[in-house]
């Protein structure tokens, strides 16, 4: 009697069964402590702000160097120099670069790849898990955020509230393209986390204060295209030469480019997860 | 997934959905404390054609370690008007009022435009009947206006601009512990406002956008840039760059020093971008001349400039310390001996 034919599993099916066995492997890892410590920062920020203004002091809050006394100018600012300059980009660098390295690294790769399932299913999985756990703990700690700050020196929640939905989509965006960026660098560098780091902190930071067209090749780029909230800047030289190489891009722009990013990045390492051959090491 | 993963699933995604629903329920005026007015009670006594709306916490600032410190610097003139309001109506502006609300007005179709219109709401505590019996003695006239009383004084102060053009300052109790200073036709629509027959400036959506931005100092004022610009008397060519500039705004806390922060909102992004290049130059250049002189320049290098492109904004902010302060009395007591 010949052997029953190996049930063939759909691209779409494969995808979500990984992401299924990945969103808990993820949420509850050892790494979820550094992504709670990320996220929880901001929030804890948002308390003592708010301390500050139940105690009278909060003329004083200093932030980028500039005096900042409403509620909603204090959110903008947490959200663009906490969260789109630092937890994003970060949150992308450490679990972008892992899907598949920390399978290599635990050596358990094998009994992934030996599935009956596309090897780009794996990837496209893990970047779901990623995406979703991401998500569900960034978003939250923006909207406690939220609230904490913005009712300081008398500002409203109602005439902010767009900028609130704006900006927890933009978190989102964000997420999704460096996720697919980093998740690419994972599978394509043999160092992914330094290439990572060097790529959001290193290239980013530095291309966007020179003037030109090199800043297109960045993320941080398009993101500050859509960004609701007046650009902190203060005195400092890199202020400076941040208003001094700025050019602006249009919002519908920005949307499209972040797309192309993300489905183009995304493509590319689901191709790379399915074509590189890992070697363990014994 | 696992029973965990799902439970942590279910409340970060109700975190979510309650923030929402409690941001959008705010946004559609469902929630009244969070919907939160903007600005002191007293806006409701100012009409939604102002032009220019301007708050200062009167208590705070005389209180200040700042007021202390200019206090020497102030012009004889400012204390005259000061005088001339104890004389005429019997209110000690440093100990009767606890904050102001003034507004300018729009002129009126077919006025000049050096005819102004507007005035001044301070909340306070005051002795109504003693204030009363005060003006009459000075010789105000009683009026009434739709059931109110209007109590018309003729002054001579230049340092008052809320009179009218025949000279005339009108005073009136809107509520206890409010009194209306301006011009006689002004104040009747304070008056249309508080029997009900008028509308605020709440409602008045754009200004008080301006004015929940800079709510949070203990002085502020918001206006439409063009009352700014005809008030200022500008030369022709820079008035035909100003159609541009549609609204202006500035806030300060003021303590021991003073920080604050002055936004212009242009019509367009390409207004924005011109106005915050020319803002910025001048910034520069101030930064250079100013190095000779450290008092002037720790003020100049706390200026900072910041454009919002979502609402074509361009906002300088700024920090005046102490030390600043001093440093300027001690120049200006150098210079006039």
């Amino acid at each position: 009697m010949p052997a029953p034919a190996p049930r063939t599993v759909s691209f779409a099916q494969a995808a979500r069964r990984v992401f299924d066995l990945s969103l808990g492997q993820m949420l509850w890892s050892r790494r979820t402590i550094f992504l709670a410590l990320v996220v929880s920062a901001p929030v804890v920020l948002g308390l003592v702000v708010r301390l500050m203004t139940a105690f009278g002091i909060h003329g004083s809050v200093r932030i980028g160097g500039a005096a900042v006394i409403s509620g909603p100018s204090i959110f903008g600012l947490f959200i663009w120099l906490l969260y789109l300059r630092f937890t994003v980009p970060v949150l992308g660098v450490f679990y972008g670069t892992s899907l598949i390295a920390d399978e290599v690294e635990d050596k358990t790769i094998t009994y992934l790849f030996t599935r009956p399932i596309p090897r780009g299913a794996v990837l496209v999985g893990k970047y779901l898990a990623y995406l979703v756990a991401t998500v569900l703990v960034v978003l939250p700690s923006v909207m406690l955020l939220y609230f904490l700050v913005v009712p300081v020196g008398g500002g409203a929640i109602a005439p902010t509230f767009p900028s609130l939905v704006k900006d927890l989509g933009l978190l989102g965006i964000g997420l999704a393209a460096y996720g697919s960026l980093f998740a690419w660098v994972g599978c394509r560098f043999k160092y992914p986390l330094v290439t990572g780091l060097v790529f959001a902190f290193g290239w980013e930071q530095a291309i966007m204060i020179i003037p030109g067209y090199l800043k297109r090749l960045t993320i941080a780029y398009y993101i500050q295209g859509l960004v609701p909230h007046a650009m902190p800047m203060d005195d400092s030289a890199l202020s400076i030469l941040q208003v001094v190489s700025r050019d602006s891009v249009s919002a519908p722009i920005s949307l499209i480019s972040l797309a192309v990013i993300w489905l183009t990045f995304l493509i590319l390492a689901a191709r790379a997860a399915g074509r590189r051959e890992y070697v363990l090491e014994q | 997934m696992t029973k965990r993963t799902r439970y942590f699933i279910l409340g970060s995604v109700g975190v979510l959905v309650l923030g929402l629903t409690v941001g959008l329920a705010a946004y559609f005026g469902g929630i009244r404390g969070l919907a939160g007015q903007s600005g002191p009670d007293e806006l409701a006594y100012v009409p939604d054609n102002a032009a220019v709306v301007a708050y200062a916490n009167v208590r705070d600032l005389m209180a200040s370690q700042f007021r202390r410190d200019i206090q020497g610097l102030e012009p004889a003139s400012r204390r005259q008007g000061q005088d001339e309001l104890r004389n005429t109506l019997g209110i000690d502006v440093e100990k009767d009022i606890d904050y102001v609300v003034a507004c300018m007005l729009a002129p009126a179709a077919g006025a000049a435009d050096h005819e102004r219109s507007g005035y001044v709401l301070a909340h306070g505590t005051f002795d109504q009947p003693k204030i009363e019996a005060f003006i009459r003695e000075k010789g105000g006239v009683e009026q009434a206006y739709k059931g109110r009383r209007l109590f018309v004084h003729a002054v001579g102060d230049d340092e008052i601009p809320v009179k009218n053009a025949a000279g005339e300052l009108a005073v009136t109790f809107v509520v206890p512990g409010i009194v209306a200073l301006g011009n006689p036709e002004a104040l009747h629509e304070v008056i249309d406002m508080a029997t009900g027959s008028g509308r605020s400036v709440r409602a008045n959506r754009e200004m008080m956008k301006m004015i929940t931005g800079v709510d949070s100092g203990n002085a502020w004022v918001v206006g439409r840039f063009d009352a700014l610009s005809r008030e200022a008397h500008l030369p022709s060519d820079v008035q035909k760059q100003l159609p541009q500039l549609t609204w202006f705004s500035a806030t300060g806390h003021i303590n021991g020093g003073v920080s604050g922060a002055v936004n212009v909102q242009a019509r367009d992004q390409e207004a924005a971008n011109n106005l915050q290049q020319v803002v910025g130059g001048l910034i520069a250049l101030a930064k250079l001349q100013a190095g000779s002189r450290p008092e002037v320049d720790a003020m100049l290098q706390s200026i900072t400039l910041s454009g919002d492109e979502s609402t074509h904004t361009v906002s300088v902010s700024f920090t005046v310390p102490p030390a600043v302060l001093e440093a300027l009395k001690a120049a200006g007591a150098k210079r006039e001996k």
